[in-house]
């Protein structure tokens, strides 16, 4: 009597203004006292407050049951409140909302029988129920809201139609069982009611356009006729969302909707309008390509009116104007092209909201020309600057995106772009950029040839200012011009921009101009010099990035080989100041954290050594190298990321000695390997005595430039690189035929024979290069350790090899025979089996031993093979299990290649980019392969859920994510079909108990052991007739693809296989038992091929369906009688597959090119359990050319592998040469999993066949069509449906009943030839019905459609997932 | 479709040391036409309230915020925040959106009639009338579509709502 009313709640919260947290947990804590209480006045005022603090935000899920309660009060009052409070605290986790299902009824039905009693408590329901409606709810409720769309009152009629739409989202069935209510609420008498169905077709029609296609005229009439601003909006819409379905409309809507934007004086409407027509001139275009005659004045109203817009005050109207334009621009790319809208637009760029901000910048990219492409960024420069946030970032990518797009295809001036790209890389803010902006810079370096040299001279500049040196005054005016502010400019480049701008300085060396007067610092001698200290500045161990540290080290590199190279233009001075400055740098750098600076400074240290230009007494001193840390430790180091280093070579760095990759990194290593041995370092140092630093780095400039600048770098597509990849062998052979470039080595069999002191005569050069790798590569460091510092102090170099007695000595002796070499470093070297394989190839070319050639010729082709096998996603057979899968795939794996391939060519449409970063390209295969795993996994019950149409699912619809699968079943709904007999109403009824046959209440009625008996005298019979089959099969042996005639099975699909192209054998015909029906068609098929023909007669007394057959109906040649029947996919798990042997060939395979098909026969357990099944397996080869060889599988629980043949061509297929099984089925799970291996051309892959539930079934006679509706319509089936896409060209009967006949079900009659209901039962009892349904097209089966019902909820899903595996 | 509709009544609260005013807005009602957890919706609210406040009278009225596109009015103190489809990409063909101006229209035909019902609206007529209030919005508002937005056609159950719903409730129950 003395609770709180809600207006005391309102009071004391604003009265507490102080602690209304408090106040209101007390308020919470009464309510909780409140609720519980019996009187419902109490309860009901309770719920009210409540329902007020939800709204502040506090959780009233609690009281989810006191709301129905609430609800169910006989009072108005309190309903009132019950409803509301339901409608705002119910979510999809409130599990009481089925309680709710009666009440609601209720008042539905209550308003029944005109009036106005029940009207209001009616429309309190309809609003409540649009608000917490589920698919339950939806299914129950969907009769009596629809009656209630034709209610005298069209307060009712208005609301219910709006929350039929509801009910259809969660509902999709319901929309065919309904949907002529809606469109007869078009004409409804009330305006409201005509608003309320027009909203709802519209938002249906937005989901499935196609269904509403023939309300079109009756639209346009609407469209013509009314003066409902708010309907006609949706009128608009709708026609618009019609167009694409129908590009005539497109055309007729056109004068219409322009008679609008003309008349009307809504903005609403005209915004409207014009958008609809900006939507639908992409269709406009005739079937003959012309457009209609008022296309050009339409187009000029369009952009005319959405200028007015853009020019008003209302800054609505000015954000919808640049939308519209927006839209406009699909079709009509160049309208704002015109320089009337640039300042119009550019204004709006300067508009201080950044909704319109960014509306506008869209639009840019519409605008520019080649003519005005610089003016406009220019203008967007400005913006950056000003910008902040994500504004900014925007502005920069759009600035990017005018530039390159399509090919550069706007861009003139490559250096002004260039500049920009610089003046970018200096702003603050937009960081995420940075590898955008870098990749550009590389990009345009890499493909246009005239601006290399000003790129180089840019980012030298870069670099030297991101090093941290101060900029000299003056020298960067360029720059200066474009910054528009230079004080904006910021002190430090974007770090990202650093390793871009050291690699293009290095790749394109030879092009540094010396006569910038960049300087690093006072010490500069030079540019060459500058550039040098710059980038191997000991500073940047600490604030560089590592990964940039190594590029640095290579463009320091580079640049010292251009410097030697560049003669007069690089003084002896500055030569001499570059080598001292990398050799006091490098020691640095080879102490760094990361692996990949260390490994590259160290080869670079060892290379410069070996050459001479690193001093002798360098190496005397410790300083050197790391304390405590030996240059043999280091060597063994450098071995270790061997690997990395070979990537590393592909990179930038590459030496191309004879054309291809592989080869020549391996040349790189051999060179510089024995050159760093103690050896060639004593060599080096007589020679050194004699002449001065620079005039040794010219002597070897040739060789340094050979090493690092080989050839300028080009860019290669992704494309062009897969072909690389994909043929690595031929690539590998043209390098063996090919001369060896030996000059190379000359200058180190220099060093040797003024090593030995001998004439030219007796060394080669393995000698040289090869024999003496092994000691620095030592098992055990301290000897080789010793050796070294024995030749360091100048002793005989042979003194040193022979102490280090650990590495094995044969290498040792320059007289071995290369052959021996080889091998034994196969067997022993973990190192050189792993990493160096093409090292191995060009190590053979010497011995010219062809067996180990080719086995080492087969490592890389195996390591490119599985990058093979992601590849091929494009090639190979898109089978309709995968197919959908398969496109996302593709699609990402396009945008990726786009995502990567920023630029694209500039000039070839080949050309794609490669913006000096191979680990990108490198990542594609990887991700792809990732992909192509997730298929293989997945392919087996994948899309579950896609068309069940008869289970949606309610989605959950709290994430944006969700929100668009909420309307997915809604958008499958085809109303363009006519209903089928069995889509009624969803009715409520009790459970109709099925009248007992005569036969079933007799057995029932029997005793027991009567029952015994005749099962045993069943089994008996089935025992007779098992043996029987055996005899048969025995004898009939290796007549496998026979089959027994058991199994009813489909009609053979395969038209690729010539082992089991079909002529069917006798198909047994039980006269007496109703299945035939079933089977009609696939007799009028064996007739037609083998009329001839005699049909077994099936044995009295079995259960009619496991007819014997009879050894006389067997034809001899029984290879070509294969009986038809269905074959299955079994899943292959290729990403386990693994080489077993070499001996197939050792190509890798697209496993997505194997597959491997089975059926299954039935045959009767012995036991007379669950049953059991035979397989038939074959393997298909579906690869263009490749043949398989040594085909065999092994399943889990058999003894020996059976083999399926030697060899199988491509594009046929191998049969399993007889039965495999028994497999009897388990009593737990419906079907019956088969694991093991399948093995072909010396790879093993992981197989599962998974044996099909239908065996466990028998088909039901008798039934009539009426009967099947009146078991459905009793709720209590599991239903579930599939898709299954006919390839073969089925004939639409008989792709009926092949599927019937797999699932052993009896056509119910009544059926057509496209579908057909089907029943059957497990011996267990549990009912299946199946409806199937067939989509056609020219008489052939494209799509067939499987509803599954059944008592039975696991035994429903495996059918569909047996279902799902048919090849058909 | 509409996904939400909020009412908000803005406040300058006065920092202490300070003498610039920070403006702060409170729920004064809510409806949602999705489901949305309680948390998200507090959190949702928030947020939006403060981008709207934010933002001045000559800065357009949508907003586009995590895939929504926010459509606000101010009257006076109170602010209609009406939350929609954000646009797909232009072109995207069939996808249909609210049209923008339209639920400008829309609210302000939410507040006219609100006027009608209540004389003049403000922000104490929603908070002791929470209820008609929510019942005026169902009225005009189902499932996210617009229902009505004839005044007479609003107001009318809405008395006779009210007058079902006082029926027998005496002074004694």
């Amino acid at each position: 009597m003395f609770e709180k009313t809600l207006t005391d709640v309102v009071k004391g919260i604003r009265a507490s203004k102080r602690n209304t947290a408090l106040y209101i947990s007390q308020c919470i804590a009464e309510i909780k006292t409140e609720i519980n209480s019996t009187d419902l006045f109490t309860k009901a005022n309770a719920l009210q407050k409540l329902t007020f603090l939800q709204m502040m935000g506090y959780n009233m899920s609690w009281a989810s049951f006191a709301t129905i309660e609430t609800m169910s009060s006989p009072r108005f009052g309190h309903k009132r409140i019950g409803y509301l409070a339901a409608s705002q605290g119910f979510n999809q986790n409130t599990d009481v909302i089925l309680l709710t299902t009666n009440t609601l009824k209720k008042e539905l039905r209550g308003a029944v029988g005109g009036g106005m009693s029940g009207v209001y408590e009616a429309g309190l329901a309809i609003n409540c129920l649009s608000n917490i409606v589920t698919e339950d709810l939806a299914r129950e409720l969907l009769p009596d809201l629809t009656n209630l769309t034709s209610h005298p009152q069209p307060y009712l009629r208005k609301k219910a139609l709006l929350c039929l739409f509801k009910l259809f989202v969660k509902y999709p069935q319901g929309l065919r069982l309904t949907f002529s209510r809606v469109q007869q609420c078009l004409d409804d008498t009330h305006p409201s009611v005509i608003s309320c169905a027009v909203n709802v077709i519209t938002e249906l029609s937005d989901k499935n356009p196609r269904n509403y296609l023939h309300l079109a005229p009756a639209f346009f009439q609407l469209l013509t006729t009314s003066s409902n601003n708010w309907m006609l909006i949706k009128v608009v819409k709708l026609l618009g969302s019609l167009v694409p379905e129908e590009p005539r409309l497109a055309r007729k809507l056109l004068d219409p909707l322009a008679t609008i934007v003309r008349n009307t004086q809504a903005k609403s409407l005209l915004y409207e309008a014009v958008y609809t027509i900006t939507l639908s001139l992409p269709y406009a275009r005739k079937a003959d390509g012309s457009m209609p005659a008022s296309m050009p004045s339409i187009v000029a109203l369009c952009a005319e009116t959405l200028k007015t817009f853009v020019e008003e005050q209302d800054q609505n109207l000015k954000y919808l104007g640049l939308v519209g334009f927006g839209s406009l621009m699909v079709s009509h790319p160049k309208v704002l092209s015109s320089p009337d809208y640039r300042p119009l637009v550019l204004a709006c760029l300067s508009d201080e909201d950044v909704t319109i901000r960014t509306r506008a910048l869209d639009l840019l990219t519409g605008m520019t020309t080649r003519k005005n492409l610089r003016e406009l960024v220019t203008q967007l420069l400005r913006h950056v600057d000003l910008a902040t946030g994500e504004y900014k970032s925007d502005l920069v990518a759009k600035i990017i995106e005018m530039c390159s797009g399509e090919k550069y295809a706007l861009l003139v001036d490559f250096e002004w772009y260039l500049d920009v790209l610089i003046t970018l890389a200096y702003s603050q803010g937009i960081e995420q950029h940075g590898d955008l902006i870098s990749g550009q810079i590389v990009d345009v370096a890499l493909r246009v040839l005239p601006v290399r040299a000003y790129a180089v001279r840019r980012m030298a500049d870069v670099l030297l200012d991101g090093t941290g040196r101060k900029k000299q005054k003056g020298l960067l005016e360029k720059e200066e011009d474009i910054m528009m502010d230079g004080t904006t400019r910021g002190e430090c480049v974007m770090p990202e921009i650093l390793p871009g701008a050291a690699w293009i300085v290095g790749e394109y060396s030879h092009l540094i101009e010396t006569d910038s007067e960049i300087q690093y610092d006072v010490m500069s001698r030079g540019t060459y010099h500058s550039i040098i200290q710059a980038v191997m500045a000991p500073s940047n161990v600490d604030n560089i990035l590592t990964s940039t540290q190594s590029v640095y080290v290579q463009c320091g590199m580079k640049v010292l080989a251009a410097a030697s190279n560049a003669g007069k233009k690089c003084s002896d001075v500055e030569l001499e100041a570059c080598a001292e400055t990398l050799t006091k740098s490098l020691p640095v750098f080879m102490q760094s954290v990361d692996v990949e600076v260390q490994e590259r400074a160290f080869t670079s240290y060892h290379l410069l050594t070996s050459l001479g230009i690193i001093k002798a007494s360098s190496l005397d001193g410790d300083n050197a190298f790391a304390p405590g840390l030996t240059p043999l430790d280091k060597e063994e180091e450098d071995e270790s990321s061997e690997e990395e280093s070979e990537e590393e070579n592909a990179e930038g760095d590459l030496l191309d000695l004879v054309g291809s990759r592989p080869p020549a990194s391996s040349n790189i290593k051999k060179t510089k390997k024995p050159s760093s041995s103690p050896a060639t370092i004593n060599s080096d140092l007589n020679l050194i005595a004699g002449g001065t630093l620079a005039s040794r780095c010219r002597d070897v400039s040739k060789t340094l430039q050979y090493l690092l600048t080989p050839d300028p770098m080009k860019p290669v597509s992704a494309k062009a690189q897969r072909k690389k990849r994909l043929s690595p062998p031929t690539s590998l052979k043209l390098d063996l035929d090919a001369p060896i470039n030996m000059s190379i080595f000359s200058s180190l069999l220099a060093d040797e024979r003024a090593q030995f002191g001998i004439g030219g005569g007796k060394l080669s050069i393995e000698a040289v290069s090869f024999t003496q790798q092994r000691p620095m590569r030592p098992a055990d460091p301290t000897p080789v350790d010793t050796s070294f510092i024995l030749s360091d102090s100048a002793s005989t170099p042979n003194s040193g090899l022979v102490n280090n007695s650990n590495a094995s000595q044969s290498f040792q002796h320059s007289g071995m025979t290369p052959q021996q070499r080889p091998q034994n470093q196969n067997q022993h070297d973990p190192f050189y089996l792993n990493s160096a394989s093409p090292a191995m190839v060009e190590g053979t070319a010497f011995g010219s031993d062809p067996v180990q050639q080719s086995q080492t010729g087969q490592q890389p082709s195996s390591r490119f093979g599985t990058i093979q096998l992601v590849d091929g996603d494009d090639s190979d057979d898109d089978t309709h299990g995968r197919h959908k899968k398969k496109k996302k795939k593709h699609k990402k794996d396009k945008k990726q290649r786009k995502k990567d391939d920023i630029g694209l060519s500039f000039g070839d449409a080949d050309f794609a980019a490669l913006s000096g970063a191979t680990e990108k390209a490198k990542s594609i295969p990887h991700a792809t392969a990732a992909l192509a795993d997730l298929t293989v996994y997945s392919s087996e019950d994948d899309g579950d859920n896609d068309d069940n149409l008869l289970s949606m699912k309610p989605s959950a619809a709290s994430k944006r994510g969700a929100r668009s699968n909420e309307f997915k079943g809604l958008a499958k709904v085809d109303l363009t079909t006519p209903l089928r007999d069995d889509e009624v109403m969803p009715r409520n009824e009790h459970r109709v108990v099925p009248e007992k046959t005569v036969e079933e209440e007799e057995s029932l009625g029997e005793e027991h052991g009567k029952k015994k008996k005749k099962k045993r005298k069943k089994e008996k019979k089935e025992k007779k007739k098992n043996g029987k089959k055996e005899e048969i099969e025995t004898a009939s042996i290796p007549s496998t693809a026979t089959g027994d005639l058991l199994d009813f099975g489909g009609i053979l699909s395969d038209g690729g296989a010539p082992t089991s192209s079909a002529a069917p054998t006798a198909t047994p015909a039980p006269a007496a038992h109703p299945i035939n029906s079933a089977f009609d068609d696939l007799l009028g098929l064996t007739a037609e091929l083998a009329p001839t023909l005699p049909l077994a007669q099936p044995e009295e007394g079995i259960q009619g369906f496991t007819p014997i057959e009879s050894p006389a109906t067997k034809p001899l040649s029984s290879k070509k009688v294969g009986k038809s029947r269905v074959w299955q996919r079994g899943t292959i798990k290729a990403s386990h597959a693994k080489q077993v042997s070499v001996s197939g060939g050792g190509r890798s395979f697209d496993w997505g090119n194997v597959s491997l098909e089975y059926r299954t026969q039935h045959a009767k357990a012995k036991g007379g359990g669950v049953g059991s099944a035979l397989v038939i397996l074959r393997v298909v080869n579906n690869t263009p050319d490749t043949a398989l060889q040594n085909i065999s599988v092994l399943l889990n629980g058999m003894d020996d592998p059976i083999s399926l043949g030697d060899r199988v061509n491509a594009g046929s297929a191998v049969e399993s040469n007889g039965k495999i099984g028994p497999f009897s089925y388990s009593a737990s799970s419906p079907s019956l999993e088969i694991k093991g291996s399948l093995r072909l051309s010396g790879w093993s892959v992981p197989i599962k066949l998974t044996l099909p539930a239908t065996m466990r079934l028998n088909p039901v006679a008798g039934l009539s069509l009426d009967a099947v509706m009146g078991e459905l319509s009793a709720n209590r089936w599991e239903s579930h449906s599939a898709k299954v896409e006919v390839t073969s060209g089925l004939e639409t009967a008989k792709a009926k009943s092949v599927l019937g006949s797999f699932l052993r079900a009896e056509e119910v009659d009544g059926g057509s030839s496209a579908h057909g209901t089907f029943a059957s039962q497990t011996n267990a009892g549990t009912q299946v019905r199946v409806l199937i349904k067939v989509k056609e097209s020219a008489g052939v089966a494209n799509t067939v459609k499987v509803d599954i019902k059944c008592t039975d909820g696991q035994l429903c899903k495996s059918l569909i997932s047996d279902v799902k595996k048919i090849i058909l | 479709m509409i996904f939400w509709c909020v009412c908000v009544c803005l406040h300058y609260k006065r920092l202490c040391s300070f003498e610039n005013r920070n403006k702060q807005g409170q729920t004064r009602l809510s409806s949602y036409y999705e489901w949305l957890n309680m948390d998200e919706r507090v959190a949702l609210e928030s947020e939006i309230i403060r981008k709207c406040l934010s933002r001045s009278e000559l800065q357009c009225s949508f907003v586009e915020y995590r895939g929504f596109k926010v459509i606000y009015r101010r009257y006076a103190s109170l602010f209609f925040i009406v939350g929609t489809k954000a646009d797909v990409i232009a072109g995207g063909g069939a996808e249909n959106n609210e049209n923008e101006l339209g639920l400008l229209e829309f609210i302000h035909t939410l507040v006219e009639t609100m006027d009608k019902w209540a004389g003049s609206i403000c922000e104490l007529d929603i908070m002791y009338q929470l209820e008609q209030v929510h019942f005026l919005l169902d009225e005009m508002v189902m499932n996210g579509y617009v229902l009505d937005t004839n005044k007479s056609n609003i107001l009318r159950p809405l008395d006779l709502i009210e007058r079902e719903s006082k029926k027998g409730d005496g002074v004694f129950r």
